[in-house]
């Protein structure tokens, strides 16, 4: 075992890519991180959903006036690298008056929050990656919405409901579950993305890899992080595919139907209604 | 409350004749520079199964529409009851509970069971309790023939199953009047007779009927009056017996020769 582990630790490659002594070491470091990482894509994800969904409806409304603002920050944003949006976000944020008397009057907000970054750097992390979701998710939603048949519009403002209701009950459900494997990809494209913060010193796993790195003069830790994130994106991965292939069941694209559930239903036919009518066309 | 649910149609019945419930005014209605209709007048009274014949195109399933205001009227005036249906005043949803209106293509709620989907307008328009609405959505499914899916989703009935669903959706609101947009036209052959069955039952209940149709044979015995449309404009009504034994004018005579 030893001879094995000082031939490991001998070889180039072995050891600047996955030296266990180098691992062992920026393992505590990195799953520190790792909640960093998952609160930024999380919760920019969360506050993404509906700013993206004001997007789509803005941008699927009858009037320019609504559309036209949400077709040009849907270009924009999805038309610029996200690392360039962070870096405008963080660094010129701050040259705003507002921005410095927002910051002058709360002092507190300079400080050091939960994981040790500031309130001011969650602000603009959470900012810059929401609005940047939210262009994407926009889009997302617009196809998903617009994917539901006009027919099932028809129908159910025909048994009078109003077109919001109409949304909620008939358009918004079917939408879901049309879009929810795209939404998680879109997920785990933000998830990686939050990579990105590095560069504006917000210590997630990737700047604490490269921390580590540095110290040791050793890749071993990038390594390392990389399986952090495979530890979300794979099962995440495996749902989506899971996702997609049930929704090709229910939507009577293939596979055995669900079993029918049994009811009650002598129980409450009413006796002064009609019998059911005699014969019945079966497929 | 719980009496409330006895639909409509089996209390109304064929002696109640005489209220218009559908009236139709020199209606107009362009889409772009297409005039699909250029004058429509129309009277449905209670307990009247009219039927509308015509080639595609003719304006027929437009007229359909205009009655519960999916399309709007360029010109004209539709009358439901006692309000004006395209008066910009008009709540149009109120109107619309009282109008059941059957698609070509279905248009079932696919998130929904067969139960789900008769269930959902009673509770979120009617406001129904839940028991109430489950109680109706079974009396309905039942009455077209089809107690045994009521937990079915719609991606597991066949075509004429779900139209009948369809229909129990309608019904399940007391409509005072049903509009039938070319129910069969997407059925297989040996689908259409469930439908057109459950169709007939409810012209014997003594419910008003708006029928758009290429079904002769259901227009023939279960219709009061036959209109015949070409062009956008009404070229011939009257009995069945009328318009198909005895048409009138040319163009009924050739549409007729053609789909016979």
């Amino acid at each position: 075992m030893e001879v094995f582990l000082e031939w490991w630790e001998s070889n180039p490659i072995t050891h600047l890519f996955l030296s266990p002594t180098i691992m062992m070491q920026a393992f505590p470091v990195i799953l520190r991180a790792f909640p960093v990482s998952l609160f930024f894509g999380l919760g920019s994800f969360i506050l993404g959903i509906p700013l993206g969904l004001a997007l789509a409806f803005m941008k699927m409304a009858r009037t320019r006036f609504a559309r036209l603002p949400a077709t040009i920050y849907v270009d924009v944003i999805r038309g610029t690298p996200l690392f360039l949006q962070i870096l405008l976000v963080f660094f010129g944020l701050p040259l705003f008056p507002f921005w410095k008397s927002m910051i002058q009057a709360n002092p507190w907000m300079n400080q050091a929050a939960i994981f040790g970054i500031s309130w001011s750097a969650y602000l603009r992390g959470f900012l810059i990656l929401s609005l940047n979701c939210a262009a994407y998710l926009c889009e997302i939603f617009r196809a998903g919405i617009q994917s539901i048949s006009r027919g099932q519009m028809e129908a159910a403002r025909s048994l009078g409901m109003t077109t919001p209701k109409a949304m909620a009950f008939v358009i918004i459900p079917q939408t879901v579950r049309r879009i929810l494997p795209t939404m998680m990809s879109e997920f785990i494209l933000l998830f990686k993305d939050t990579a990105l913060l590095a560069a504006v010193g917000i210590t997630e796993m990737v700047l604490r890899a490269r921390e580590v790195a540095a110290a040791r003069f050793n890749p071993s830790a990038y390594v390392l992080a990389a399986v952090f994130y495979l530890m979300v994106t794979i099962p995440l991965g495996r749902v989506v595919a899971n996702l997609e292939a049930k929704l090709a069941i229910s939507e009577g694209r293939g596979g055995p139907p669900r079993p029918p559930v049994d009811t009650e239903t002598e129980t409450t036919i009413d006796p002064d209604h009609p019998a059911p009518l005699p014969e019945r066309a079966r497929a | 409350m719980t009496e409330v649910a006895t639909p409509s149609i089996t209390e109304s019945s064929k002696q109640d004749r005489g209220a218009p419930v559908v009236r139709i005014r020199d209606l107009h209605k362009s889409f772009g520079d297409l005039e699909v209709l250029r004058g429509v007048d129309m009277e449905v009274e209670k307990g009247e199964v009219v039927v509308i014949l015509g080639p595609s195109g003719s304006g027929k399933s437009t007229l359909l529409r205009c009655v519960n205001k999916l399309e709007e009227p360029t010109a004209g005036e539709v009358w439901f009851e006692d309000v004006m249906v395209n008066d910009p005043k008009t709540n149009i949803n109120e109107v619309r509970e009282r109008i059941g209106m059957v698609f070509q293509s279905f248009n079932l709620f696919p998130h929904l069971t067969a139960k789900g989907n008769v269930m959902l307008a009673q509770r979120k328009v009617l406001k129904r309790s839940k028991e109430e609405a489950e109680r109706i959505a079974i009396e309905q499914l039942t009455r077209v023939g089809l107690d045994d899916k009521i937990e079915y989703f719609p991606s597991q009935l066949s075509g004429g199953q779900q139209q009948r669903v369809a229909i129990a959706r309608a019904l399940a609101m007391d409509p005072h009047v049903m509009l039938f947009d070319e129910v069969t036209s997407a059925l297989d052959p040996e689908l259409v007779r469930g439908v057109l069955e459950v169709m007939r039952a409810l012209v014997e209940a003594g419910m008003t009927m708006l029928v758009v149709t290429h079904e002769i044979g259901f227009a023939r015995e279960a219709a009061d009056r036959v209109v015949f449309m070409d062009g956008g404009v009404i070229v011939e009504e009257g009995t069945p017996e009328d318009v198909f034994d005895r048409p009138r004018s040319e163009r009924t005579q050739d549409f007729l020769g053609h789909i016979r």
